[in-house]
């Protein structure tokens, strides 16, 4: 069901009141990612300005995710995990941004990809349910969007380590854990609220929770990797790479709907604009 | 038989079947996704009819697309077993190494996840094969007792407590309920109890779950304002077993994190032995 009070060209559709869109932090975010990353591969010194850029980009990610949260709190905000993602990959290796690290480029290019992917492509929004007003409900989508960030972010340090040809250290593989850990804990969350609101700890009405398993299952038979004979840490960076991708089209791609360009009216009624 | 079964046993037993396992479980699961998507009507009696009844039914009618979730038991089956005969051999490798040396239970962490996972699978058998489902729906209302099919248990709607929403937040919800709590009189011979429900709030009541289906009236301006709960009454014969499966493996994760993060251990699972025990 679409929310009627709740759509992508404000808060109340057809109404006369005035209110920005909810889609405008997050609108500004994509823009700010989008000129770190351009800035980012331009000639010296013109990286350097890439810093305050992906900073501010940052914060209106964590705006527009706040935004959200508020107009659903108690309830569960459906299907916004592609809002959510690009701030929690960027907070968690904003490090290597700051330090201007060897993947800032790379990363900003994700966050530019999937934010835009996110502002043109995004789902119908739907009405809160009754039944996510658990505290299980926030841990199971919470941890859930952590553990896609740290597969992400696995991969693409894999890719970096491909690329030095094993010459850093391999700590993909500690993102790839943490990534393990915490879908482990979205699963077993999302397992005692379907308990609790459905009698069982699996309900077959969500197509979405194969693919968890999916995700869940691959990175158990990539943490097994390192005891077979034949799969050095090359192999494994492959597997992470491999992985990031997986989490991308099982994860990000179905969370996403149909294009819409953005709604301009509603961005400018903010008053930075 | 006995030389059949030293050729199977590496095998078995091997880390290899586990990751082929895995990927293929992987692969499965994905394929089940697009099968889910397009057939969600087919899949959704699974919840309330069990394994048995849904197989002879529905799956029977429809046996290319539930086909993956045959192959899904198949593969998970494989994977118990492989789990199980992997992860005893190598325990029992570790302690005849450790027995007389510290260090043993450190080595034991991932291997508790191992029997973790176990439990959670046999939990989740016991659960969708015998689901033991008294009625899909029992509806219960103020004045009038209500009989659960197959029990001798009958329920009435004794007091409703519903909070309707009002304020600007979220304008969506003007009017309409926001938290609901039910209290439901139960009688079964002479023991008569008063319980309360509420969503995501179930109560048990001589071995049955009655969790909250559906309630009225929804919102304020509704025509038809009269009370009612729609339960769903079940006996889970897997719950324990699922839960205690949970339980253990996040134990079993918290102490392998704390032994890899903050001890600084490799991640790897003690002495390798490429290709013959997890």
């Amino acid at each position: 069901m679409i929310c009627p009070a709740w759509p992508r060209r404000g808060w109340n559709t057809g109404s006369k009141d005035k209110m920005p869109s909810l889609h405008a932090p997050f609108a500004m975010a994509a823009i700010l990612y989008t000129m770190a990353w351009c800035t980012s591969m331009m000639p010296s010194p013109a990286p350097a300005a890439s810093i305050p850029l992906f900073v501010l980009a940052i914060l209106a990610n964590l705006l527009s995710d706040a935004a959200r949260y508020y107009h659903s709190w108690p309830f569960l905000p459906m299907y916004q995990m592609p809002f959510f993602l690009p701030s929690l990959v960027g907070i968690l290796l904003s490090g290597s941004v700051l330090y201007q690290g060897k993947e800032s480029r790379w990363l900003l290019g994700l966050l530019a990809l999937l934010s835009l992917g996110a502002l043109f492509f995004p789902k119908d929004f739907y009405l809160p349910f009754w039944k996510s007003r658990t505290i299980f409900s926030h841990i199971f989508f919470l941890t859930g969007v952590m553990a896609d960030a740290c597969f992400i972010i696995s991969g693409l340090l894999a890719l970096s380590y491909l690329k030095d040809r094993g010459t850093t250290r391999p700590i993909f593989n500690h993102w790839a854990i943490w990534g393990f850990a915490l879908d482990t804990l979205s699963i077993f969350s999302g397992e005692i609220w379907s308990y609790l609101g459905w009698g069982s700890p699996v309900v077959w009405d969500d197509p979405l929770i194969t693919l968890s398993m999916s995700t869940w299952f691959y990175y158990g038979c990539y943490l097994h990797l390192d005891l077979l004979r034949g799969w050095g840490m090359r192999r494994r960076a492959l597997a992470a790479v491999l992985g990031a991708g997986l989490v991308v089209l099982f994860q990000w791609y179905p969370n996403l709907g149909p294009f819409s360009p953005p709604d301009i009216n509603g961005l400018m009624r903010w008053p930075w604009l | 038989m006995a030389v059949t079964l030293e050729r199977i046993w590496p095998v078995l037993k091997g880390v290899p079947l586990a990751v082929l396992t895995m990927s293929l479980v992987t692969v499965d699961l994905a394929a089940g996704y697009l099968c889910l998507r397009e057939n969600e009507d087919l899949f959704n009696p699974l919840n309330h009819l069990g394994l048995i009844r849904w197989g002879f039914t529905y799956a029977a009618i429809h046996p290319w697309k539930t086909l993956w979730l045959f192959l899904l038991f198949v593969l998970l089956f494989i994977l118990a077993v492989n789990t199980l005969t992997c992860t005893t051999s190598k325990v029992l490798f570790l302690y005849r190494i450790y027995r007389n040396r510290a260090g043993l239970i450190s080595k034991l962490f991932v291997h508790i996840m191992h029997y973790a996972l176990l439990v959670i699978l046999f939990g989740l058998l016991a659960s969708y094969t015998f689901p033991g489902r008294y009625a899909s729906s029992v509806i219960a209302v103020k004045g009038e007792s209500t009989r659960i099919p197959g029990t001798d248990i009958y329920l009435e709607l004794v007091s409703s407590d519903i909070d309707y929403y009002r304020g600007n937040r979220l304008k969506y919800l003007n009017g309409r309920t926001i938290s609901v709590h039910f209290t439901i009189g139960l009688k079964s011979g002479e023991t008569t109890v008063a319980r309360a429900i509420g969503i995501n709030s179930p109560f048990f009541f001589n071995g049955l779950g009655f969790y909250l289906e559906d309630f009225g009236p929804k919102s304020r301006s509704s025509m038809n304002d009269t009370p009612y709960v729609r339960l769903l009454v079940k006996r889970d014969r897997g719950t324990i077993l699922y839960f205690s499966g949970t339980l253990l493996f996040t134990i079993g994760l918290a102490l392998y994190l704390f032994r890899v993060f903050i001890k600084g251990s490799k991640p790897s699972r003690g002495p390798r032995n490429h290709g013959e025990g997890k």
